[in-house]
């Protein structure tokens, strides 16, 4: 058994920006973004909740959290799930949530991170991670915007 | 091969079977527009036109100007001797790219190449603008590499900055930010586009008799329709709430009676007055809970701070740091007034050279916030920097959804359909209008938004905008982008069907009966075709391609 509805759950580390305006709200059509970042402070939550039109609810906690109100939901809604790193993705799939795919879409340069496409740098550590999910059965994809060809992240093509 | 390139050789493909497959149709072309011969030095002053479009030196408003085929177009045709059809011509094209954004980084396509180049082709070569556009669509998509390859060749210049950032040089950082990115732009940018005007038009001048008419009729078939997907995706932005009873209104006005579009404009915007609810009360002018800082910073390094920004923000914009050098030019000159000794300035330029990527009108706002967080820390005794890039980190990405929504999502297409509308109207004042309206705005957002990081503090902006003013302006905005797509559609777009009835013993023109029931309601039902099947997740690309193929067909076949 699955959550209800559509659910894209996407790794993106300036969360609700262009892309995901332009393109993943405008093609997914949710009824409720999840901003999955627990350390998120008040005047982040306000820059947050503005980012997006007052159309689409706004959810913002836990993964602890997200996991129970995704599997508690029964409506046949979109919803758009953003977590700000792959802590936070381990942290959601321990908690339980099990999605099909996990959709990589901006992971900026970082001291240590290393280029595995155009908008996605990921370190060592990080790498391992995504074999260990992946070899857990999870589809890791790259996708920065709706109009590119996805490519799917794997554990040897990956380095 | 890449997917974009797949698109290309598809177009290609669709074009050269679509030949092979009716011989028996060829006919050699009998009405060529006159065609204007490109000189080498027009070829090197259209280059230079697209190399300055993307380069650093238009103050912050080359990408909504000189990037936009209404502007681009107009500059070919000037520099052809025909201003008028040159911005004739750059309208048609940019209908088609109306709802064209670039986010993060990623573009669909490059629209300045096919401004630049599809109004070459159409007045050196002798191509209608309806066929120019169709050949623009795979120039769009191949302009993209020149894209590509300047954002991955650029992450060169970030080892160079890593290397003065260590030794606290700030005099070379100009060097390594704008001269050697720029002359790199110069050489993948300038040169391709130059060849491509020197010699494409001319080829196909002196081949344009050898082309067969019903290909050429095809390609102009496909350019007549493809504006209508280019409205349609702008459209699936606006659709929601009663934006769709309002897009169609505007249609009906425009299509019913001959209203100026500018009349049409302000009726628009007055309804928009009229019904968006008042926005709440302003937040206070000054933060009263903000402590007192002494002030270090002089009126000079804060106004070269904002101008390096404003003009240096993209100068050598890189898939890795994205805007990060640009960032660490624009605290140059709060670096060097606020640490004299080099250790000093070599931490400060290390802090900033990390990866950031906003919207880089709105976006000011974090480069000032950030210049009042290194005052503040440097009046300390004992400076604490860690929360300076959490803050950079926490701002970019929100500040640049509403950036974004702001100004590329509904704004710039606003002043986009205006400057169409009026180009189609009254000829140049729609080039000249849309770029005073976008200078205007660009320059006054980016230093408001700049002052306010720097005056205000952090959560005193935040309490602005989380108040949900913003959210009504845009609203606003929406409204009256929504009627004037339907003015646009209207007044823009004309597709007229040359099919007749026979009823009896009279012969019935198809257009006349449809324009009986609602004038251009072929534009208005293909337009909502088009938004619903983009509304069910069809990519962008393959609407382009389906429509342009039955535009083609009803080209060719002379339905249209």
């Amino acid at each position: 058994m699955s959550p209800a509805g559509r659910v894209l759950v996407r790794v993106d580390d300036r969360l609700v920006h262009g892309q995901v305006i332009f393109d993943w709200l405008r093609y997914l059509d949710p009824v409720c973004v999840m901003v999955v970042h627990e350390s998120l402070d008040d005047g982040q939550r306000a820059l947050v909740r503005s980012a997006l039109a007052e159309r689409y609810q706004l959810w913002i906690g836990n993964a602890r959290d997200a996991a129970e109100y995704l599997w508690q939901r029964s409506d046949e809604n979109a919803v758009l799930v953003l977590l700000p790193s792959l802590e936070e993705l381990q942290l959601l799939l321990s908690a339980g949530y099990n999605p099909e795919v996990v959709m990589l879409g901006a992971l900026g340069w970082r001291t240590g991170r290393q280029r595995v496409s155009a908008q996605v740098y990921l370190s060592p550590s990080e790498k391992e991670v995504l074999r260990s999910l992946t070899a857990c059965g999870l589809n890791i994809i790259i996708q920065a915007r709706y109009h590119d060809l996805p490519l799917v992240w794997r554990p040897d093509s990956a380095g | 091969m890449a997917p974009r390139f797949r698109w290309v050789a598809a177009w290609l493909a669709l074009l050269g079977g679509v030949s092979l497959a009716a011989p028996g149709l060829l006919s050699h072309a009998a009405d060529a527009t006159p065609t204007r011969p490109i000189s080498l030095l027009a070829a090197f002053l259209i280059g230079l036109c697209y190399y300055l479009s993307q380069s650093a030196w238009v103050a912050g408003i080359g990408f909504f100007t000189l990037y936009r085929p209404l502007v681009g177009g107009t500059l070919v045709g000037l520099i052809l001797g025909a201003p008028l059809e040159g911005a004739q011509i750059g309208a048609t094209i940019n209908l088609a790219y109306l709802g064209f954004v670039a986010a993060g980084g990623s573009l669909p396509s490059d629209i300045s190449l096919a401004g630049y180049l599809g109004t070459a082709l159409a007045l050196g070569g002798g191509l209608d603008a309806e066929a120019a556009l169709a050949l623009t669509v795979p120039v769009g998509i191949l302009g993209y590499l020149i894209y590509q390859l300047r954002m991955s060749l650029d992450v060169v210049f970030v080892r160079w900055a890593e290397y003065l950032a260590s030794q606290g040089n700030t005099k070379a950082w100009v060097w390594c930010n704008v001269l050697a990115p720029q002359a790199l732009l110069v050489l993948i940018s300038l040169l391709p586009c130059a060849a491509a005007v020197y010699w494409g038009p001319a080829w196909l001048s002196q081949n344009l008799a050898q082309i067969p008419s019903w290909l050429l009729k095809g390609l102009s078939g496909a350019g007549a329709v493809l504006p209508i997907v280019g409205l349609a995706y702008s459209l699936t932005l606006l659709w929601h709430g009663r934006n769709g009873a309002w897009f169609i209104l505007g249609f009906l006005v425009a299509a019913l009676t001959d209203w100026p579009l500018l009349a049409l404009a302000l009726a628009a915007a007055c309804i928009a007055w009229l019904v968006q609810p008042t926005a709440q009360t302003a937040a206070p002018e000054t933060d009263a809970n903000a402590p007192y800082l002494p002030r270090k910073l002089k009126r000079r390094d804060l106004a070269v701070s904002w101008l390096n920004w404003l003009f240096f923000s993209h100068a050598s914009y890189n898939y890795e740091r994205m805007q990060g050098l640009g960032f660490a030019h624009s605290m140059i000159p709060i670096i060097n007034r606020l640490y004299p000794n080099q250790r000093e300035r070599a931490e400060a330029l290390n802090r900033h050279i990390t990866y950031f990527n906003s919207e880089p009108n709105l976006g000011a706002f974090v480069i000032g916030t950030v210049a009042a967080m290194e005052e503040k820390q440097a009046c300390e005794a004992e400076p604490n920097y860690n929360t300076v890039n959490a803050i950079k980190i926490g701002l970019m990405g929100a500040i640049s959804g509403i950036g974004d929504s702001l100004i590329q999502g509904t704004w710039i297409p606003l002043a986009l359909m205006l400057g169409i509308g009026l180009t189609r109207q009254v000829g140049l004042l729609g080039p000249v209008i849309y770029t005073l309206m976008v200078a205007i705005s660009i320059w006054g957002v980016g230093a408001l938004s700049y002052m306010a990081g720097y005056r205000g503090s952090r959560s005193l902006i935040q309490r602005r905008i989380a108040s949900g003013a913003w959210q009504q302006w845009l609203a606003s905005l929406e409204l009256v982008g929504s009627v004037m797509l339907g003015v646009l559609l209207a007044r823009a777009v004309p597709l007229n069907l040359l099919v007749t009835l026979n009823l009896g013993s009279q012969v019935v023109p198809l257009q006349g009966i449809l324009d009986a029931l609602v004038p251009q309601a072929l534009v208005l039902g293909m337009c909502l075709l088009c938004l619903w099947v983009l509304k069910h997740r069809i990519k962008p690309t393959w609407v382009v391609l389906g429509i342009s193929v039955v535009g083609f067909i009803a080209g060719f076949t002379g339905v249209i």
